[in-house]
């Protein structure tokens, strides 16, 4: 049953990453589904399910892609990296303080895939700001989801 | 009981807002995308006509090979049937043809339609290729504006757009200015149409280039296979 969900949701998340793709052109690099879906796993499931999320995720995108395997591995790694480095310092079972996490991981990663990409590393103040604000908005919207699925994930332990 | 209940709403929602997105693409289309979809169902009707297109198409192969046949000094054309596929990595943009290792072609060959550049091949297999197109973020190219000047373009993050990527010499981008390639890359020959200045900003590399329309339509294509071993590989 909990593979099963995971599997589901997994497969959810890049449905919903392939259709919305069109609709925010670039910014689905930031507002990726299936980087938000693994964000929420990386707060605080355990690494057998983190590892399978992305096992699950890097089959996918590796499949029939002319991407390179440089662009596809390392925004997901750096977005667990820093989540889990980021968690020693902040709650991540706090329902508004896990965002201090998430938001920061989600930026990077989109600094990190527009790096690799179009070899743009920008910096600016409000291009932060803005990619902060839109990751927060729907990062947000998607946790108030699978913070609602979470009892078909027994094992997790997630903030009430 | 009722938490689980909750849950499985909770994903029927999620589903539910991912098939809302089908129809939000068609409201966040632009006009281009939207003269695309029209496309599609034109091209719909028209195959109800099946045995008219395949004379047609026998006509446009033809007359394809004809328009690119003066500037193929140093190339073999190859005509093929050229098929957008949506790529697995969200901000790839991709293709298929119906030739491979049979017709000689060969990864990194220069591939056009009536309109210009269409993309480069990057992986072949007996009876396809798999192409890049040009308004993929890997693309890269030389081109020329119409003061000669030269610059490297590549495929920006925006459907059927382009952006410099470098300035080779003091290339200054103007309105409605042509862009074609210079041939110097050995992948396509010089004075092949690359785009059109849409948008012109400083620095130049903000500047918005429209590669040609419908990109990521099926169409006739040819392909620059180089007489030269090893030119363009």
């Amino acid at each position: 049953m909990k593979w099963s969900m995971l599997f589901l949701l997994t497969a959810l998340s890049i449905w919903t990453s392939y259709v919305y793709s069109g609709v925010v052109g670039s910014s689905i690099l930031l507002l990726d589904p299936v980087l938000i879906l693994l964000a929420w796993f990386c707060l605080q499931d355990e690494w057998p399910r983190i590892f399978a999320v992305s096992a699950m995720i890097l089959l996918y995108r590796f499949s029939l892609t002319i991407a390179t395997p440089l662009e596809v591995v390392v925004p997901p790694l750096a977005l667990i990296f820093t989540i889990r480095m980021l968690s020693g310092g902040i709650s991540p079972f706090h329902f508004w303080r896990r965002f201090l996490i998430v938001v920061p991981a989600l930026c990077l990663s989109h600094l990190i895939s527009n790096f690799i990409l179009f070899r743009v590393f920008d910096l600016s103040i409000e291009r932060i700001l803005l990619d902060a604000a839109l990751a927060f908005i729907v990062s947000a919207t998607m946790f108030s989801v699978l913070d609602v699925i979470r009892p078909l994930l027994k094992t997790a332990k997630y903030p009430d | 009981m009722k938490r689980r209940q909750t849950a499985y709403w909770a994903i029927g929602c999620w589903l539910l807002l991912t098939l809302v997105a089908f129809g939000l693409e068609q409201l966040f289309s632009s006009p281009k995308r939207q003269e695309f979809n029209r496309s599609i169902v034109d091209q719909a009707i028209q195959q109800e006509l099946i045995a008219e297109s395949e004379v047609q198409a026998v006509l446009t192969r033809q007359q394809l090979m004809d328009m690119w046949l003066p500037l193929s000094a140093n190339f073999t054309l190859v005509p093929a049937l050229m098929t957008p596929v949506r790529d697995r990595s969200p901000l790839r943009s991709t293709g298929r043809i119906d030739r491979g290792e049979e017709s000689g072609l060969t990864t990194g060959l220069g591939i056009v339609s009536s309109s210009g550049v269409v993309g480069r091949i990057v992986a072949v297999g007996q009876g396809w290729s798999r192409i890049q197109l040009a308004d993929d973020p890997g693309f890269v190219i030389p081109c020329v504006d119409e003061q000669g000047h030269r610059g490297i373009i590549g495929g920006a993050s925006y459907s059927g757009e382009g952006r410099i990527k470098f300035r080779l010499s003091h290339l200054e981008l103007s309105l409605n200015e042509i862009l074609t390639t210079d041939g110097s890359s050995g992948v396509f020959p010089a004075n092949v149409y690359l785009g059109i200045v849409a948008e012109n900003r400083t620095p130049v590399k903000e500047s918005r280039i429209l590669f040609p329309q419908n990109l990521g339509t099926e169409k006739e294509v040819v392909i620059f296979v180089p007489i030269e071993p090893g030119v363009g590989r």
